[in-house]
């Protein structure tokens, strides 16, 4: 699975430690996120997407290998 | 997401002030044993044991186990309980920055102790025998805890450090 999480916040102009307050968990676990080392819980993506205003699936995108 | 199974984060500091004292207790006690002994605190008590040593494997009147309210020496009981519950405080007090991540990170270093810890089991059954392997059981019970924290420490200091991608 890929992500666009750097992408939808450069859009909003929000660095990795403002997201991580928003959602409350650390900077260090966007960072693992977006390096695709860590798959975030139902929960966590769709806090993501509510500040996104986005569905999950524009910015989580399954892969073939999936 | 809120977790509830874990400590406060001041139980790791609580654990680690009860398992220091009772570690060295434990393992000071044995080279000082003219002033630590066994005996040192004793007390009437449930006391389940086995018959013979082969207990379970004798016949007739000698076979089963035994359990009586007797005097029993408790130093190294009370030493033994004192770090499994100072190890259980350390090894799940709440982390300050605890989220969904270190979760995960807990969850791989637990995976990883316990494999660790049966290759230790495999080892020590193999090659201890005799008394020698009571201790091992013991070193055992405790080095999973160990392990674990000290394996769950290394994730969440390399997480800690982890580079900064945005600069």
């Amino acid at each position: 699975m890929k992500n666009n999480i750097r992408v939808e916040r450069a859009i909003l102009r929000m660095t990795q430690q403002q997201l991580a307050e928003h959602i409350s968990v650390s900077r260090q676990t966007i960072n693992a996120i977006e390096a695709g080392k860590y798959v975030p819980s139902t929960l966590l993506a769709l806090k993501m997407s509510k500040i996104f205003g986005k569905p999950v699936n524009e910015f989580f995108i399954l892969e073939d290998t999936d | 997401m809120k977790t509830n199974h874990l400590f406060p984060h001041r139980f790791k500091w609580i654990g680690w002030c009860l398992f220091v004292p009772f570690a060295l207790l434990f393992f000071v006690a044995p080279i000082f044993s003219e002033v630590f002994d066994d005996d040192l605190i004793s007390f009437p008590t449930l006391s389940i044991g086995v018959k013979a040593l082969d207990g379970f494997r004798l016949e007739g009147n000698e076979m089963g186990l035994t359990a009586a309210f007797e005097q029993q020496d408790m130093f190294y009981e009370i030493c033994i309980i004192a770090m499994s519950v100072a190890l259980l405080f350390i090894a799940f007090a709440r982390e300050k920055d605890e989220d969904e991540y270190v979760e995960h990170l807990r969850l791989h270093s637990f995976v990883w102790a316990i494999k660790a810890n049966t290759i230790l089991l495999i080892l020590g059954t193999w090659f201890f025998f005799g008394g020698l392997y009571l201790w091992f059981v013991l070193f055992w019970f405790i080095s999973l805890f160990l392990i674990y924290i000290a394996k769950f420490q290394w994730e969440l200091y390399l997480f800690r450090k982890g580079e900064d991608d945005e600069k």
